[in-house]
């Protein structure tokens, strides 16, 4: 794992000139609609220190809530598996599918499939899986991934969303929005008619009742889990939340970080498969609650990072993400929340560069509705992976260690950045040497003063005081 | 290992690995009434008046219609109203809970049938993909985010508020709750009585809690209505 990496798809990601600008134009714009949206509330600080409450106090009482949530669920007539890691997952969805005899699939955008790469694993298998949410639609018909864990073609102009649509289903080429989504609307109203397969995630889990709670814009979360004959559900274990009331929490908190809506068109709750008498709705309800690294994270310094409620409003903020998109980070959850989730799940996926892929401005713990304190994790893992770094940066970093360390290095060192650090005649230092150099490749470093503080000091500075 | 044994071994691993944190160290739980005030944005004691203006301020914005209705002549002023969706065929959804009863349905499919538009109450598949319009009661209604509150049961299938391109609900001011917060004490223990005085039953399969047309922004965060949900949605709101 060279370091670097990183780099090379951050600097080929601002070539694309376009892709940043949409980025910056979309990111922007939610940035507002989150602000408006949050200033409507009388209370947010106020929700937000409750969501980061019933977050940590769920996940320090973990195995009391998934047994409660476990035993609701069953009671409602849920069947409940576990899967480990994401080939444990896959293994268990293909095999249902292969119990059930099914062959139609239908998808809600859910991180958790993504993350543990199920689709490909369904189509070996035999079956044909089409993803519904008309941004991952668009990325499946492109051969694309997501960039953003919210909007997922924030990176495509609609030429290509037109391109994909023609070539793959043979539909008339237009550019106009309205007749693109008729399209798709269209396309997957045909296959909701006969998809015997849904799968979801879920955004809660509400141990108290067994209840899985969707939140969704376009009707495809409802569609899924309610046509075909059998919903699968692959839940990471921290979306638990203790009891149904608490549900108002983050339903006030989720919409309006995400997008700035109060309320997304759909919340639906589901308890089980459909009751004895109930005019449709799915005949089985499996749930997967999905492990792939999160419990490691228990009990250790990192465990806020499963508070996460997916919101997205951290990747809007970042002006980080704002300036290289979603697909540098090469990970299935990019932004800020990304770079801990990603190399935190999959400590040997080589995925340790993307701590540093951040400034430390801290817009991201500024807009986190359950207050993940993301700055501080980024710094913490940046240590735990320091021996990857580079030899020259580790002995810089060391040398400067030991410099400060010192009285007399220091002093040494004071006045060999004097002597180096030449500026303008306004004082403006526009190239420096080495390191520094890297620095002053895209801004300008005030130069050092004349005489340092302790020179002016020694000379009379402490007589005057 | 069966699922069942593998997921229970999973929990006891957690638990033998995790335990709360001692005491003071521990987060505690706050009560669920402490919640629901930190939670609720609007008081639950406002009138019904300032209700139904906030409940149709919200859903206006939304993207919801909201069409006030006199309770004595609702049948043929939500036949009017439907009347002029420029509909061909509506399903109706009489249930036992929400406004939409069987005998108002009774007086409004003459009604629509007599300026041409097709009424049916039988709900296959062929009929909820091919109407132009789902006329369904709800359960409740939230005053602070427009929203409606629809529970599956027999006679409610969950498709009639999401297959036509246009939902139709009929929603009696009474319903309105003032907050989210006063929604789940209801959906737990099947709460206060509905029009026809008979209690509603605890939570059911599937609740949805309907707030806009269904849209979308994916593409160049245009807003669009109707993606895979209606793209309409009218609210009867009956005094």
């Amino acid at each position: 794992m060279s370091a670097g990496k990183l780099r090379a798809r951050v600097q080929l990601a601002v070539q694309d000139k376009r892709v940043v600008d949409a980025v910056h134009l979309a990111t922007l714009r939610k940035v507002d609609a989150r602000a408006a949206g949050m200033a409507e509330l009388r209370n947010h600080e106020e929700l937000r220190t409750l969501a980061e409450q019933i977050k940590r106090h769920t996940l320090e009482h973990l195995p009391q809530y998934l047994e409660q949530f476990v035993a609701q669920a069953r009671a409602k007539g849920a069947q409940l598996h576990f899967a480990p890691d994401a080939a444990a997952a896959r293994t268990q969805i293909v095999q249902l599918a292969r119990d059930y005899d099914l062959h139609l699939a239908v998808k809600v955008k859910s991180m958790t499939t993504e993350e543990v790469e199920l689709n490909a694993a369904l189509e070996a298998a035999g079956l044909r899986v089409y993803e519904t949410d008309l941004g991952e639609f668009i990325v499946q018909l492109d051969h694309d991934r997501p960039s953003h864990i919210v909007t997922p073609i924030i990176h495509k102009d609609r030429r290509q969303v037109a391109a994909a649509m023609t070539r793959e289903l043979g539909v008339e080429y237009t550019e106009d929005a309205e007749t693109l989504t008729r399209q798709a609307r269209e396309f997957l109203r045909d296959i909701f008619r006969r998809c015997d397969l849904g799968i979801s995630g879920a955004n809660f889990a509400v141990a108290e009742t067994g209840t899985l709670c969707l939140l969704t814009n376009e009707g495809n979360g409802r569609m899924s889990t309610t046509r075909p004959r059998v919903h699968i559900a692959l839940v990471g274990i921290e979306k638990l939340i203790p009891r149904l009331s608490d549900l108002a929490v983050y339903l006030k908190l989720l919409s309006r970080s995400s997008t700035g809506q109060p309320m997304g068109s759909y919340t639906t709750m589901i308890t089980g498969p459909r009751r004895a008498g109930d005019a449709d709705g799915p005949e089985h309800l499996h749930i997967i609650l999905l492990d792939n690294g999160r419990s490691a994270l228990l009990g250790t310094s990192f465990q806020e990072v499963l508070h996460c409620i997916r919101c997205g409003a951290c990747l809007n903020a970042c002006p980080v993400y704002r300036n290289i998109g979603g697909h540098a980070y090469n990970s299935v959850y990019p932004g800020p929340i990304g770079s801990l989730v990603t190399p935190l799940l999959d400590p040997a996926g080589g995925h340790h560069e993307l701590p540093r892929a951040s400034s430390l401005c801290g817009a991201c713990y500024v807009v986190c509705p359950v207050k993940i304190n993301i700055p501080e994790l980024l710094v913490r893992l940046r240590a735990v992976h320091r021996d990857r770094q580079p030899w020259s940066k580790r002995f810089s970093m060391r040398a400067w260690q030991r410099a400060m360390l010192s009285e007399t290095t220091y002093r040494w060192g004071q006045a060999m950045m004097r002597g180096m650090l030449t500026g303008d005649v306004e004082g403006w230092v526009s190239r420096g040497p080495g390191a520094v150099g890297e620095w002053t490749s895209n801004r300008d470093l005030r130069g050092p003063a004349p005489r340092s503080f302790r020179q002016c000091w020694e000379e009379g500075l402490k007589d005057e005081t | 290992m069966s699922s069942q044994s593998s997921l229970d071994a999973f929990i006891a691993g957690l638990r033998a690995r995790h335990q709360p944190p001692a005491g003071g160290a521990a987060t505690p739980l706050p009560g669920v009434e402490e919640t629901a005030t930190i939670v609720r944005q609007v008081a639950a004691d406002d009138a019904r008046e300032a209700l139904v203006q906030r409940f149709t301020a919200a859903a206006q914005r939304a993207g919801v219609e909201v069409h006030p209705v006199n309770a004595d002549r609702l049948a043929e002023e939500a036949a009017s109203i439907v009347a002029k969706l420029n509909l061909r065929s509506a399903l109706l959804v009489p249930d036992g809970e929400g406004m939409l009863t069987a005998e108002l349905a009774s007086k409004v499919e003459p009604l629509l049938r007599a300026v041409g538009i097709e009424t049916i109450t039988t709900f296959d598949d062929e009929t909820m993909f091919r109407v132009d319009a789902g006329v369904t009661g709800v359960q409740a209604a939230i005053a602070e985010t427009g929203t409606l509150v629809c529970l599956s049961s027999a006679d409610s299938p969950r498709g009639a508020s999401l297959i036509p391109p246009i939902h139709v609900a009929v929603v009696s001011s009474r319903q309105i709750l003032a907050d989210l917060a006063d929604l789940f004490p209801q959906l737990l223990t099947g709460g206060a009585a509905n029009n026809t005085g008979a209690a509603q039953p605890a939570l059911p399969a599937c609740v949805n809690l309907i707030s806009a047309p269904s849209k979308t922004a994916d593409i160049e965060g245009i807003l669009i209505k109707g993606v895979h949900g209606p793209r309409e949605v009218h609210v009867l709101l009956v005094d």
